[in-house]
């Protein structure tokens, strides 16, 4: 499936650059609006055309959603096969945005450290959060976005997610 | 000729306006809602699974978007579009397996338009096309559709 996936290029994006302001969008973020865990990509990409910053802020809460993913995957192994899915998804995901993102930016992107709960029922369940709090975060880049293009692609992520959380494996 | 299970957005013309992609949307809303009452009088007495319950309430869901759809072309000031007046119909469409394959391939097309009106729209347009887009994924996994990387798109 991921042969056929749209690859954004960052030409692309920068072709739609117009007014917008990646400092808006950064500075009214709040818990609870989809946003899990403020990230340093947003600080470091101030001058970056609004798409192309949407793009590394999507890539950078997917990186981080991903990560929390395999970090549960390691600590039970013997309970979260069906997690596999999950991630697999995001790293078709972060493969269509990766060429959108200037270098630069990507290795800004260090996602906070994820606890796992020693319970793997509750780890399960707060990885639904998380899922479900990325899928709000798209929903809104895609609301932001100025390329057309651009936001299908990310509400169409947001609607991935949102089946992967509606098939939520039991664990 | 009897229109496609979506009401047949035209592809060869070039981006649509968001009037028109909200139309299309509605052209689609129309066809979702056309035959998934077709389909839903055809489930089997004797089935005894969700299928019936499941049909019932994407019908449901889709009148309520179509709804809302004309109400809002309306109030732009243009004439919603209407029903067309014939569906090309999934046939055969008798045995629970292909009502549930007919009602997914109605709720993947619809996803497909309501992706193509999230380009084509911003604002409270947009929120109401990703909210539609993804009322169709994941209505289409009720029919036994599995999860896609990209629904919509894909």
């Amino acid at each position: 499936m991921s042969a056929s996936l749209p690859v954004l290029s960052r030409r692309a994006l920068l072709a739609t650059g117009a007014a917008g302001g990646l400092a808006a969008l950064t500075a009214c973020e709040a818990p609870g609006d989809g946003r899990a865990d403020a990230l340093p990509a947003a600080e470091a990409s101030p001058s970056l055309a609004p798409d192309v910053a949407l793009a590394t802020l999507a890539l950078a809460e997917i990186r981080a959603v991903r990560r929390a993913v395999e970090t549960t995957r390691r600590a039970f192994p013997a309970r979260t096969a069906g997690l596999r899915a999950v991630a697999s998804m995001h790293r078709s995901h972060e493969a269509a945005l990766a060429d959108a993102v200037p270098d630069g930016a990507q290795t800004a992107l260090t996602p906070p450290a994820y606890d796992v709960p020693a319970r793997a029922a509750r780890a399960s369940r707060r990885l639904r959060q998380r899922e479900e709090q990325l899928r709000r975060r798209l929903d809104a880049l895609a609301l932001d976005a100025e390329s057309g293009a651009f936001a299908s692609l990310l509400a169409s992520m947001g609607a991935g997610v949102a089946q992967r959380v509606a098939t939520w494996p039991t664990t | 000729m009897a229109d496609d299970l979506t009401g047949g957005a035209d592809d060869t013309a070039g981006p649509p306006t968001p009037l028109e992609a909200l139309q299309r949307a509605l052209a689609a809303e129309h066809a979702a809602v056309w035959v998934l009452a077709f389909l839903g009088a055809r489930v089997p007495a004797t089935d005894s699974s969700a299928l019936a319950d499941r049909l019932a309430d994407a019908f449901e869901e889709h009148r309520a978007s179509r709804d809302e759809l004309t109400a809002l072309v309306a109030r732009a000031g243009a004439e919603p579009v209407a029903s067309a007046t014939d569906y090309e119909l999934p046939d055969p469409a008798s045995s629970p397996e292909q009502l549930r394959g007919a009602a997914r391939t109605v709720e993947e097309r619809v996803a497909r338009t309501w992706a193509e009106t999230v380009g084509a729209t911003s604002g409270d347009d947009r929120r109401r096309a990703i909210a539609g887009l993804r009322a169709s994924a994941v209505r289409a996994l009720g029919f036994g559709a599995a999860p896609s990387d990209l629904p919509g798109l894909s």
